[in-house]
């Protein structure tokens, strides 16, 4: 039999079932590029979770001393990079103390960026070196968190703007270990992350610690934050757009948040579609 | 053998180290934190070492893939091309331009790895797509089960959802409250036993696989 009559004698569902991948490309780019163009703008309900994020940042007493640790890539920055300028924005609005790191060596280069967008000297009024430091990447992962918490002037021996020892600046007066924080906050795309600060900050020290991870990130904190080791935590570009509602700041969470419900229902429609197709193809390969 | 060539060598440092280590977690012995602590700052030296370990593995391997022509060597040739060259354009000699925060290093990591980076992920959102149609059936019951759970969590993460019928939340929160938290619960205390049992045979010498594949 030739390749037409072959199609020839297949039904609807079975054609259907061996759609061309590139329609389904296809289809995928339209629904994402149509409400960027036209945006529809629907409305967003804001989460416990992402209250509590924004809860416990908002609650900070003045001069509280805050980690922001940058632990993502490059390729995850489209996910986290917005939830991670709103949080520095979130902090940089407040009167505390700001120290940014990361233990990703594309999350230091991320850090910079962001401190360049938000230009804090002209936008919020703070000092580099007495509201807010860059410290820096540290390579050596889990590692470089156990001794970070232990001596940050090992960790971090030169910040990362100037690079002069991170002593000689303002904002490290009285501070030397882990215990000398108020809160640890990372955003983070793998691993170093989340296991690794729970096993050499949040358990040996108690700091008080939230992160922001990417969406499918979801069921592996799901327990930390139960067992009350992630106080409260921000889960891909929804959690970022509401979170960006809540500190006032519209950023890129927001602006994407109709390609996310309309690929969400393409790809529910698909997945119904198939099955639908292969119920009607199952009964007929039985017979 | 030569003395220097046996096995149990690398063995006992291993225990010695891992040693160091384990106990601050339980005792407090000053003078053993503060070596402990030590051992921490040689692992950044020996990580520096395992860079450049890594570096030459790549050239030689690449390399010899070039010279001898074999299939897709101009994939390799590539690998080699931006590893030196994104190696050479990072070495700080400003007087050059070269070095990392000039502008030729800051514009080929905005503007070619980012977005690369960026491209290489978001490609997995057509992937994900082409796979929904195509592997995601409800072959059998548990599959069924685990198509709609997975399908009120996406309903629950567009705004459309929500906005369609706010119930989606709660929903998803209880799936992941319970059967995920139950599933993922057992999956980390299991990983966690399987960590303490491998220390274990670490310390006591009886894990061999770090050594020369095992031999």
């Amino acid at each position: 039999m030739s390749g037409t009559e072959e199609k020839a004698g297949k039904g609807f569902w079975e054609r259907l079932q061996e759609i061309d991948s590139r329609i389904i490309y296809l289809l995928l780019w339209i629904v994402i590029l149509w409400p960027l163009i036209t945006p529809i703008g629907l409305p967003i309900s804001i989460s416990t979770g992402t209250r509590e994020y924004y809860r416990i940042i908002e609650d900070l007493k003045p001069g509280s001393r805050v980690i922001l640790s940058y632990d993502l890539s490059f390729a995850g920055l489209p996910e986290l990079g917005p939830m991670t300028i709103a949080t520095l924005h979130h902090l940089l609005s407040k009167d505390v103390k700001v120290y940014i790191c990361a233990f990703w060596d594309s999350g230091a280069d991320i850090a910079a960026d962001n401190i360049k967008a938000l230009d804090p000297e002209k936008n919020y009024g703070k000092v580099y070196g007495k509201d807010y430091i860059h410290m820096g990447y540290n390579p050596m992962r889990e590692v470089g968190m156990a001794q970070f918490a232990s001596d940050v002037y090992k960790a971090f021996p030169v910040d990362y703007i100037y690079k002069k020892p991170l002593e000689t600046y303002e904002i490290m007066k009285g501070v030397q270990t882990a215990k000398d924080f108020d809160l640890l906050i990372s955003v983070q795309s793998g691993t170093p992350g989340n296991p690794e600060w729970v096993r050499q900050w949040i358990t040996p020290y108690g700091t008080k610690y939230i992160i922001g991870i990417l969406g499918v990130s979801v069921p592996e904190v799901a327990p930390y934050y139960n067992a009350g080791q992630v106080k409260a935590f921000l889960s891909g570009l929804r959690s970022a757009a509401e979170y960006e509602l809540l500190v006032g700041r519209r950023g890129a969470a927001l602006a994407q948040q109709d390609p996310l419900s309309t690929t969400h229902i393409l790809v529910i429609l698909f997945v119904v579609v198939g099955n639908i197709g292969y119920l009607f193809t199952r009964g007929r390969r039985g017979r | 053998m030569a003395w220097y060539r046996r096995v149990e060598i690398p063995i006992i440092l291993t225990i010695i180290f891992c040693l160091f280590q384990v106990v601050p977690y339980f005792f407090v012995v000053p003078a053993w934190e503060s070596a402990a602590k030590d051992f921490v700052d040689w692992d950044a030296v020996m990580e520096t070492f395992a860079l450049f370990i890594g570096f030459s593995t790549l050239l030689m391997l690449h390399g010899r893939i070039v010279s001898q022509r074999r299939r897709g060597w101009y994939w390799s040739a590539w690998v080699l091309i931006t590893m030196i060259g994104y190696t050479i354009v990072g070495i700080p000699i400003p007087a050059l331009g070269l070095g990392k925060g000039t502008p030729l290093f800051e514009a080929i990591r905005l503007y070619v790895l980012t977005p690369l980076s960026g491209a290489m992920y978001a490609s997995l959102g057509f992937w994900i797509a082409s796979a929904a149609y195509r592997a995601f059936r409800a072959r059998t019951l548990e599959a069924g089960i685990l198509l709609l759970s997975g399908t009120l969590v996406m309903l629950a993460n567009a705004p459309v959802g929500t906005a369609i019928w706010p119930t989606f939340t709660p929903i998803r929160k209880w799936i992941f409250d319970v059967p995920n938290m139950a599933t993922m619960r057992a999956v980390t205390i299991g990983a966690a036993l399987g960590a303490i049992s491998l220390g274990a045979r670490t310390l006591m010498g009886r894990e061999r696989g770090y050594l020369r594949g095992g031999e």
